[in-house]
């Protein structure tokens, strides 16, 4: 009997475990599936497919949905303000710029996927899409204040380029307009506007000759500006007939940078410099640039004959752009960690992407402020630009090409 | 002659010979000072002064060191005064350099060494120094990617391209052009005959060989000499990189987000591009590259119009792709590259087509 009594309690405990054992094995695969399905949906895995159905288009409406999303955590926005920091789109961009005068400040932008170009009221955030004519894979874009300038790859990895004009009747009707394009040759290998946007400079060529040209907006008054066996320089546009031709730059290799001068003379701006970065102001004759040697440093000039002073921040002059107002400011986003070594070279494919807060640059004192951390969002910046005002720093998200507006002023 | 035997005549032409050797070195020496140095016929025997410049082709505002040397006259213990366009510098016992600043381009700056012994001067020279500018720029013909923003670097079997620029300015303000300089191209100390000469401020010369290192040196002059200029440069050799990127059939290849080694992708069917990056190849679907995909250590076809891409359908199976690459070419034998992805894509069902790539 005792036997039979043991077993009996022995199979009870025993039921009584296996219970509490399943019980627990629930509630903790319940968990895991919640788990994984909000991060399915952190990926956007489960949502609806999108609809071509729309007016105006499934990415546009991604667009519009992702205006305003909240990034510091602040609180939400107030009376129909974007938050200071705020993600403008989700999709790709393949370039941006501000148009508009002090009262009516725009922020442009080119969607990657089609080409489509889209403004933005910096300060309610509202979107407006200005022209519907479909060009796929826009792999960079310039906005200047005539139009916009569209760059793509063809299959033999020739670049393309059309300057396109969006009427004046397009961006301020309900509807988007055809924009009017005008093919520019192919092969372009480099290009800027003044920052009038009157004037384009640009780079092509071929078999070891290659030539920079300068045109107006309309493609008249070609002008030849310099030849060189190289083929690999950057434009950067400064003050009006002043134009600066950058080495492209690579971790530990000496770049140069020339100020191309009259009858195609190059005239030395900063030499040998490993990993050269530069950014001269569109105003004036100062300029940042950045050395990559193991380590990065950023350098200011007030002048072609100033001595060069190191700043307290650790970036490239890629990440910087410099103030429009009467004082020599910049604002530079500088990355939190320590980059990797060969950081230039492993950015550029891709490979590497950085946690950036944004600093105020005071070139005449060679010292620099924080500005803003974003706090957890990892923002990678890539082709910054401020508007007329200084009130606004709009810039791309080099991990995923995504645009980004930042309000200066802390309120 | 006569009365006069072999042994004399013999010991008469060995004097006349020295004799010869001794005053040609009393003109030669002083004018081997430096490229840069104006040198005075020494009509002295036995007091020789050269001045050598340092840096040796200074630039525009560059401080320049000038040395007095001499192989007869003890310096160290000799008197010296030193000018600088006729006006005192520097100047007493030992005083044997003096730092100069050079000028700015189009200028001369006459560098004057007066050596004294006992107070009686024995010797005089000067050096001018005329800045110059001297870049020298390269780059590789290597296949990077359309809006690289990065440098083409050499690797084995590519063609690098330079270019020399100068600035060699008159005293009128001009410049002397390109055509009216000689520049003599050199790899490793060696002048590279074919694309020396006047007026050849660029040249193309084969990229450094596997690992290798190269010194790349131009050195630029006027035909009167009154200019010259060297630059030289360090240039490694770089191994191809194999980099693969999603191809998005919205957004096109994904440039600016690597694969990395492991990651996982929310969609079904992804298609991947694979960048040589540094190779020698025109475009990454050039016919002389040879792409060998493997996924999960199967052989798979190669697309002839796109041998750079793949695509991998998961529907059906674990979702789990590694993707193995090797990249050779039909004619240069120092290219191998090898690459490996692991992949986990979504097998199942729900995520669409397109859904997000984040």
């Amino acid at each position: 009997m005792n036997t039979a009594k043991a077993l009996r309690y022995t199979s009870m405990a025993a039921i009584v475990i296996i219970l509490g054992a399943l019980t627990f094995w629930y509630f903790f695969i319940q968990a895991k599936q919640e788990k994984v399905m909000g991060e399915d949906a952190a990926r956007g895995a489960g949502l609806a497919p999108p609809s071509l159905g729309s007016i105006v288009g499934s990415t546009y409406e991604n667009i519009i949905s992702s205006l305003s999303t909240l990034v510091s955590g602040d609180g939400g926005p107030e009376s129909g303000e974007l938050p200071r920091l705020s993600q403008v789109g989700k999709t790709p961009t393949a370039g941006l710029g501000f148009v508009g005068n002090a009262s009516s400040t725009r922020l442009r932008f080119v969607e990657r996927s089609t080409g489509y170009i889209f403004d933005v009221d910096p300060t309610t955030g509202t979107l407006e899409r200005l022209t519907n004519t479909l060009i796929p894979y826009v792999y960079e874009a310039i906005v200047a204040k005539k139009g916009v300038i569209l760059r793509g790859a063809d299959d033999t990895n020739t670049i393309t380029t059309v300057v396109g004009t969006i009427s004046a009747s397009s961006s301020t009707s309900a509807n988007a307009n055809p924009l009017v394009q005008r093919a520019l040759p192919d092969g372009i290998r480099a290009i800027a506007t003044s920052p009038t946007g009157d004037e384009v400079v640009y780079i092509n060529g071929g078999e070891g000759v290659f030539t920079g040209s300068r045109v107006t907006w309309d493609g008249a008054k070609p002008q030849h500006l310099f030849s060189s066996n190289l083929s690999g320089w950057q434009i950067r546009l400064a003050l009006k007939d002043r134009t600066v031709i950058v080495q492209k730059p690579s971790d530990n290799v000496a770049g140069s940078a020339y100020v191309v001068g009259g009858g195609g003379t190059l005239l030395p701006l900063i030499r040998d410099v490993q990993g050269l970065t530069v950014l001269p102001s569109a105003s004036s004759k100062a300029l940042l640039y950045g050395e990559s040697s193991g380590s990065l440093s950023l350098f200011v000039r007030a002048d072609d004959t100033s001595t060069s002073e190191r700043l307290p921040i650790r970036t490239i002059a890629d990440k910087c752009t410099w103030d429009h107002g009467t004082k020599p400011v910049a604002y530079c986003a500088v990355p939190q960690g320590i980059p990797p070594a060969d950081f230039l070279d492993s950015r550029n494919r891709g490979e590497t992407h950085t946690a950036d807060a944004w600093w105020k640059v005071d070139a005449g004192a060679a010292s620099a402020e924080l500005l803003f951390s974003p706090g957890s969002a990892e923002l990678d910046v890539e082709n910054p630009v401020v508007d007329d005002e200084g009130n606004y720093i709009a810039f791309i998200n080099a991990r995923d090409k995504t645009l980004w507006l930042l309000r200066i002023a802390e309120n | 002659m006569r009365g006069v035997t072999a042994t004399q005549r013999w010991v008469f032409y060995f004097v006349v010979l020295c004799a010869g050797i001794l005053c040609a070195a009393a003109v030669y020496l002083p004018a081997v000072a430096s490229a840069q140095a104006s040198t005075q016929l020494n009509p002295f025997f036995g007091a020789d002064l050269t001045l050598e410049l340092s840096p040796l082709y200074p630039r525009p505002g560059e401080t320049v060191r000038v040395t007095a040397r001499s192989t007869l006259v003890d310096l160290s213990g000799a008197t010296l005064e030193w000018l600088e366009n006729g006006k005192r510098i520097a100047g007493g016992v030992g005083a044997t350099f003096v730092d100069a600043k050079a000028g700015a381009l189009g200028t001369e700056t006459t560098v004057t060494a007066t050596v004294f012994e006992d107070g009686i001067e024995v010797r005089r020279e000067s050096a001018r120094i005329h800045p110059t500018e001297l870049g020298l720029l390269w780059e590789s013909n290597s296949y990077v990617p359309p809006f690289f923003r990065g440098r083409a670097l050499p690797s084995a079997g590519t063609m690098l391209s330079l270019e020399a620029i100068t600035r060699f300015r008159r005293s009128d303000g001009s410049f002397v052009p390109d055509s009216d300089i000689t520049f003599t191209w050199r790899r490793n100390g060696y002048v590279v005959q074919n694309v020396s000469g006047r007026g050849a401020s660029g040249a193309t010369l084969e990229s450094p060989s596997l690992f290798g290192v190269d010194t790349i040196t131009v050195e630029a002059r006027t035909s009167d000499g009154l200019f010259e200029s060297a630059a030289s440069v360090r240039i490694p050799s770089v191994e191809p990189r194999l980099v693969l990127y999603e191809k998005h059939p919205l957004f096109g290849v994904m440039y600016h987000s690597a694969i990395p080694p492991r990651s996982f992708r929310p969609e079904i069917e992804t298609s991947f591009t694979a960048v040589p990056y540094f190779a020698e190849a025109l475009a990454d679907n050039d016919g002389r590259l040879v792409y060998e995909w493997k996924v999960n250590g199967n052989l798979i076809a190669n697309d002839p119009a796109r041998p750079n891409s793949i695509t991998i359908n998961a529907r059906g199976s674990s979702g789990l792709a590694l993707i193995e690459l090797a990249l050779s070419h039909a004619t240069n034998l120092f290219l191998n590259s090898f690459g490996s992805w692991t992949v986990t894509l979504d097998s199942g069902e729900g995520a669409g087509l397109f859904s997000n790539t984040q």
